[in-house]
């Protein structure tokens, strides 16, 4: 006998994905409910990885909560210690020397190049790929050798300091440095080469996640994400710090909105790391590296937001002093998790596997979402 | 007696020679990503698969207590058996089966049960998804796979692997035939579902697909069943349309092809289920029909 057509009753599937997916970068969880493989409704989890990083702020003393941003977005250290040293020192009214200036530019840009070359790789495994993930490695290896001769460390560098840098470069690792830029050059065109026009990666990329640039700016996205939707915020520009305001500004932008051009924007901006590189490396020129700080760094009744872009989007601390060596209190907006808001709304309707490919094109860091 | 003997003999060489592909493809793909891979154990880690099996013979067995009991036992046996039947067909083995191209594709459709007994049995949302996809997918590909035999079946006039082997004598049918050769290709790789066609265990959306419950034994039946079918579409492949010849020129077609396909793996992203129904249809299966009209346009 077979089955009335009304008698079928469909039902929706519940999937979990994570926290131990091989592609929810880190321990995301998402529990998305299915038609077959359509995604119907999306329901995120996050806080998995959530170590207190602002509360830690009030516990000690700004002097040693030096190296804690570092472990916030470990992708990308600099940009966090660059946050909350910018805000440190905006609230001690410090201005850092100009080199120290040039080397902060000069170690963010390489940061940046290291953080997207991880985001390539892994996007491109999310997708189905397997050997970009291998090559995109091999050369954020030598950007971190290059970040370990001059910092100590590989992934969390406490390199900067209130008032300057901790340690100075010598001119063999500048040298190092400039002669890498060309090689990294080639190796990105080649990935170019092999990635942009590949017909089953514009099949899975295309017309896939889409949002514009006034829904971009209404859920707060910012970085590549926001860029990708044709809005041209770019905060090293738009609002600059450090040695970024004596660049010309260079924004990539593109107007699709969807998975590809994120991909698109992310990959330019490689290109235009490399450029600003260059530019910084000429920039160099003798002198200290420390502004002179007090001993007992002790952070006025006052408040302030300083913001940087770092790889993901405006990585943002808002600090609030008391009067003593702690905080009163210190609130970090983390790009990842404002970025991450828009997940349900780009999934909706899409399968499965574009759910990989959207999240992978998102660029989260657990350790920054959850903090 | 001595059919027995072969039989017992084949069936023995198979999985070795599928652990051997196990270790070459984990070699090659290595190079290509600029890693080492598997070097230790033994001459260049040939002894790699060995190990691993025996590894995986020495794993308790385990099985998730929601599963269905008999189903989940009974699928990778139903995933290994159809494979090891399938060589039955193959010139070297058998010349004289005259219903060759018939028996094994037929033999070869039964594989789909394996990976739906193996999806529904283990009662896991993520080996449902992974059996979903391979039913959907191998059910598509069984189409363009026996059009894409049917030319060199309609060339030699016959459905023994020998006769259309020996009619390759001047020229293969890859040259007479390509589309046909291009179809066998990419709807043996969606069949024996090998990337870019691995929706079926999407490591990075399934985790593993269908055999994700699975450890152990019945783990290494799988995998050695993929391996054997990998080693039997390029066999077949190397017969049908490279024209087969003497075991050292025969042996170099099926690693060249095993080679591609690996490169294929390090070089292409994963496709979309619905985009690969859509190659199935709309590209292979009218390919495959101009192939056939154009044997028949030839031979008028």
């Amino acid at each position: 006998m077979t089955p009335n057509r009304e008698e079928i009753v469909q039902e929706e599937l519940m999937l979990n994905l994570g926290p131990q997916h091989p592609s929810t970068h880190g321990v995301f969880r998402m529990v998305l409910d299915l038609q077959g493989e359509t995604i119907v409704g999306v329901t995120p989890y996050m806080g998995y990885l959530h170590r207190g990083f602002e509360k830690l702020a009030e516990r000690r003393t700004a002097i040693q909560y030096q190296p804690y941003p570092d472990r916030w977005d470990y992708l990308a250290a600099m940009f966090d210690e660059m946050a909350y040293i910018g805000a440190g020192e905006a609230l001690l009214g410090i201005q850092a020397p100009r080199r120290a200036q040039v080397l902060r530019g000069i170690v963010m840009e390489l940061n940046r190049f290291a953080s997207h070359l991880l985001w390539l790789g892994t996007f491109l495994l999310d997708v189905g790929a397997l050997s970009p993930f291998l090559y995109t490695f091999r050369e954020r290896e030598m950007v971190l050798d290059l970040l370990m001769e001059l910092t100590g460390a590989r992934l969390t560098y406490a390199y900067m300091r209130f008032g300057g840098v901790h340690h100075d470069a010598e001119d063999v690792w500048l040298k190092k440095v400039r002669a890498g830029i060309p090689y990294f050059r080639q190796r990105l065109s080649e990935y170019r080469t092999l990635i942009d026009d590949n017909e089953i990666f514009r099949r899975r990329v295309e017309h896939i996640g889409i949002i514009d640039g006034t829904h971009a700016l209404h859920y707060g996205l910012s970085g590549p994400m926001l860029r990708a939707s044709g809005v041209p915020w770019d905060l090293r520009w738009k609002r600059p710090y450090g040695i970024y305001a004596e660049i010309p500004p260079r924004i990539i932008t593109d107007l699709a909105g969807d998975t590809y051009a994120r991909y698109k924007v992310r990959v330019e901006e490689m290109a235009v790391s490399l450029d600003l590189l260059e530019i910084f490396l000429d920039l160099v020129e003798s002198g200290p590296i420390m502004a002179s700080v007090p001993k007992v760094v002790k952070f006025p009744k006052q408040e302030t937001y300083f913001a940087v872009e770092g790889p993901r989007g405006e990585l943002g601390v808002y600090l609030v002093g008391n009067g003593t060596a702690y905080a009163q209190r210190m609130k970090i907006r983390p790009p990842s998790l404002f970025n991450l808001q828009v997940l349900s709304q780009l999934l909706i309707g899409h399968m499965v596997s574009d759910a990989v490919a959207i999240l992978g094109s998102i660029d989260i860091v657990l350790g920054e979402v959850d903090r | 007696m001595k059919a027995l003997l072969v039989a017992l003999v084949v069936g023995m060489a198979i999985p070795a020679v599928a652990a051997f592909l196990l270790w070459y493809e984990r070699r090659l793909l290595a190079r290509l990503q600029v890693r080492h891979g598997p070097n230790r154990v033994g001459p260049q880690g040939l002894w790699q698969s060995l190990a691993d099996i025996i590894k995986l013979l020495s794993k308790a067995d385990t099985m998730p207590h929601t599963a269905h009991p008999w189903l989940f036992r009974l699928a990778p046996v139903m995933a290994f058996l159809p494979v090891f039947m399938a060589f039955a067909s193959l010139p070297e083995l058998d010349p004289h089966m005259n219903i060759g191209i018939l028996y094994l594709s037929a033999i070869l459709s039964l594989e789909v049960l394996a990976i739906l007994a193996a999806g529904i049995g283990s009662h896991s949302k993520y080996a449902l998804l992974g059996g979903l996809r391979a039913t959907a997918q191998m059910v598509s590909y069984e189409v363009p796979l026996t059009l894409a035999l049917l030319g060199p079946a309609m060339a030699a006039g016959s459905l023994n692997l020998a006769t259309i082997v020996s009619h390759q004598h001047p020229l293969p049918y890859i040259l007479t035939q390509p589309l046909g050769a291009l179809s066998l290709f990419i709807a043996g790789m969606a069949e024996a579902h090998r990337p870019p066609f691995d929706l079926t265990e999407a490591e990075s959306e399934l985790v593993a697909g269908y055999h994700v419950e699975y450890s152990g034994v019945r783990f290494a039946l799988f995998v050695v069943s993929e391996y054997a079918q990998l080693l039997f579409l390029a066999w077949l492949m190397a017969v049908v349309y490279l024209g087969g010849g003497p075991i050292w020129s025969l042996g170099l077609k099926i690693l060249g092809t095993v080679s591609v396909v690996i490169w294929l793996r390090a070089t292409l992203p994963r496709i979309r289920a619905d985009q690969l129904m859509a190659l199935g249809w709309k590209v292979l299966i009218p390919l495959t029909s101009l192939n056939l009209l154009w044997l028949v346009a030839w031979n008028l």
